[in-house]
């Protein structure tokens, strides 16, 4: 096992990947930017460094600084969380030349899975269905080309992507040119990456994901899946496990899938293979994430195990220590992202100092935050403040607890998606597990309408 | 770096602040600058509106208010401080007068040197990291005393 492992994260997850460690036996070292001087995950952490400015590409983002902290500190791995340098094989390369263990997938995983294009072709390779699709990047006129072969509505997408980055659905011709000009703005502005790629859309689809872990031994079992079908503009915001839509026989089928993928790409470590569901059943690959997710709680509660605890485990070489057979679904679990956005102003992201907390709590209640009362939320980093996550027998109860969950849950100072949530937890057809990725876009339609 | 009318300028707008309170000490502190300001007791005595709206006549004067001004450099990288250069001497000790851009010692990062330069003139004051010590950004390695 470790001595010393390094963060290189920071709010909710970073206090996350700490509290494994912790229970490990495991000293912490945690990385901030200057703002963050005052966060939790510095003040619980054993040792901490200032690694930058605001700025993530000069803090969070900056890999020399990263490494240097690991090397003062004498720390022997560094946990990435996710989101910065979660997913950049580089960043795995450079631990692995300075003899600090990344604690996620080899480089050439991340690499293999980090290009869509890719990814797709090799999940192809390995038996997967895949969305009919450009294979690669494309340029205006094979774009135009290609759409015509596959019809419209059509999906553009980053190759460098993920997160709802430089995505736009092109429902005819005329709006084609516009939308691939927008798209590669977008991604080189986020991924530094202009390249594109387009497939056919599949209307009113779930999306449904696969988490894996893989020890280096290569035994691979899967945890079930997640439905993160409610997403407001590709960013997810509430997931559950187990799916309403996927029974004994289906995820049996898409967990082969998955662990297909993984073996073909000698993945190591968590990771998640990420499926649409079309209305008749069929799935979909769509891509694979190589870093523990945000939503990965649900999973926990559902299955009963610390899947940031085995990441390390299986870092450090230990293998799997239970196989796919004791993998029980205990009951249901739902997660509501809140995040410091305004609903009734189109979720605008809103910074700024909390100024009173209560955290919910009683039977089967979990949250993961960072926030506390006189927080300041700095502009410079994402809007997710806390992680509510209730359990129950059944989906019913876990429903009923999440929606007496958020009446409890004050956040002061800041608006945030609390009341967004307790709508969706009373709509019919959420409780009845009528969902899809396009839920909340006709909800919201329903919603102004109704309202004019 | 600050110049000296800025210090006054701040100096100033301090004790605008202070009028009229019986505070008799104050430091102020940012990422680059340190201003500690005593009043003295026949400042604070002969002290009126219109004496403290005036600007502030240089330290050492006749004036009844003393001006102590020390700045830090710190560590624009995060790695481990060398303060001696290739001849194995220190680059810089204290009560040493230094020049703006003057190199202070070096952090490595990654293997590789960065130098660590003064963004003022002055003189050395205190050296407050070790030589072979980890540094984290922004951290105060120099005061100088411009």
């Amino acid at each position: 096992m470790f001595k010393k492992v390094l963060i290189a994260n920071r709010g909710e997850i970073a206090l996350r990947v700490m509290r494994a460690c912790k229970e490990l036996g495991v000293r912490t070292v945690a990385v901030h930017s200057e703002p963050d001087v005052d966060s939790l995950h510095v003040r619980f952490a054993d040792e901490d460094v200032c690694i930058g400015p605001g700025a993530a590409t000069d803090s969070y983002l900056s890999i020399p600084n990263i490494i240097s902290a690991a090397q003062i500190t004498g720390a022997d791995a560094i946990h990435p969380g996710y989101g910065f340098l979660a997913e950049n094989a580089h960043f795995a390369e450079v631990c692995e030349e300075c003899k600090i263990r990344f604690i996620g997938p080899s480089p050439d995983a991340i690499r293999k899975m980090g290009d869509k294009a890719l990814a797709k072709s090799i999940a192809k390779k390995a038996g997967l269905n895949t969305i009919p699709g450009t294979d690669g990047a494309v340029d205006d006129e094979k774009a135009a080309r290609e759409a015509k072969r596959m019809g419209f509505p059509v999906i553009i997408k980053a190759s460098a992507g993920g997160g709802g980055k430089g995505m736009r659905v092109v429902t005819n011709p005329d709006e084609l040119k516009s939308a691939l000009q927008i798209a590669r703005l977008e991604a080189e502005k986020a991924f530094k990456n202009s390249d594109i790629y387009m497939e056919k859309y599949i209307e009113n689809p779930r999306h449904v994901e696969i988490q894996l872990l893989a020890d280096n031994s290569g035994k691979t079992v899967h945890l079930n899946e997640r439905d993160c079908s409610i997403q407001r503009r590709h960013q997810k915001l509430i997931e559950e496990s187990p799916s309403p839509a996927v029974d004994e026989k289906l995820r049996a089928k898409m967990g082969w899938s998955a662990k297909k993928l993984a073996r073909e790409v000698g993945y190591t470590n968590a990771g998640t293979v990420e499926f649409l569901i079309d209305q008749n059943g069929n799935y979909f690959f769509m891509e694979m994430n190589t870093r523990v997710q945000v939503e990965h709680p649900v999973t926990e509660m559902c299955v009963g195990l610390d899947i940031v605890k085995e990441q390390i485990r299986i870092a450090s070489g230990e293998p799997i220590p239970f196989s796919e057979r004791d993998i029980r679904i205990l009951g249901h679990a739902i997660e509501c992202r809140i995040n410091a956005e305004d609903p009734e102003n189109d979720f605008s992201a809103f910074p700024g100092k909390i100024t009173g907390v209560n955290i919910p709590g009683g039977p089967g209640i979990r949250v993961d935050t960072h926030i506390y009362t006189e927080y300041e939320i700095p502009s410079y980093y994402d809007s997710l403040i806390a992680k509510l996550i209730a359990f129950g027998r059944d989906r019913r109860e876990a429903i009923a607890r999440m929606s007496r969950a958020l009446e409890e849950f004050v956040i002061e100072g800041v608006p945030t998606t609390i009341s967004f949530h307790q709508m969706i937890m009373r709509d019919e057809d959420f409780i009845e597990g009528r969902t899809s990725t396009k839920f909340l876009e006709e909800k919201m339609n329903a919603f102004k309408n109704g309202r004019t | 770096m600050i110049s000296n009318e800025r210090i006054f300028e701040r100096v100033d707008k301090i004790l605008s602040i202070l009028d009229g309170t019986d505070v008799s000490e104050i430091e102020v502190e940012n990422n680059f600058e340190k201003v500690k300001i005593v009043m003295t007791p026949s400042a604070m005595e002969a002290g009126d509106d219109t004496e403290y709206a005036e600007p502030m006549p240089p330290v050492n004067g006749e004036g009844q208010v003393e001006v102590f001004s020390s700045i830090y450099v710190k560590s624009p990288f995060v790695g481990v401080f060398h303060r001696t250069g290739n001849d194995g001497k220190p680059l810089v000790n204290v009560g040493d007068v230094i020049d703006k851009g003057a190199l202070i010692g070096y952090v490595s990062t990654m293997n590789i040197r960065n130098n660590v330069v003064s963004e003022v003139k002055g003189k050395v004051v205190s050296i407050l990291v070790e030589d072979n010590h980890g540094v984290e950004y922004g951290q105060p390695i120099l005061t100088v005393e411009p």
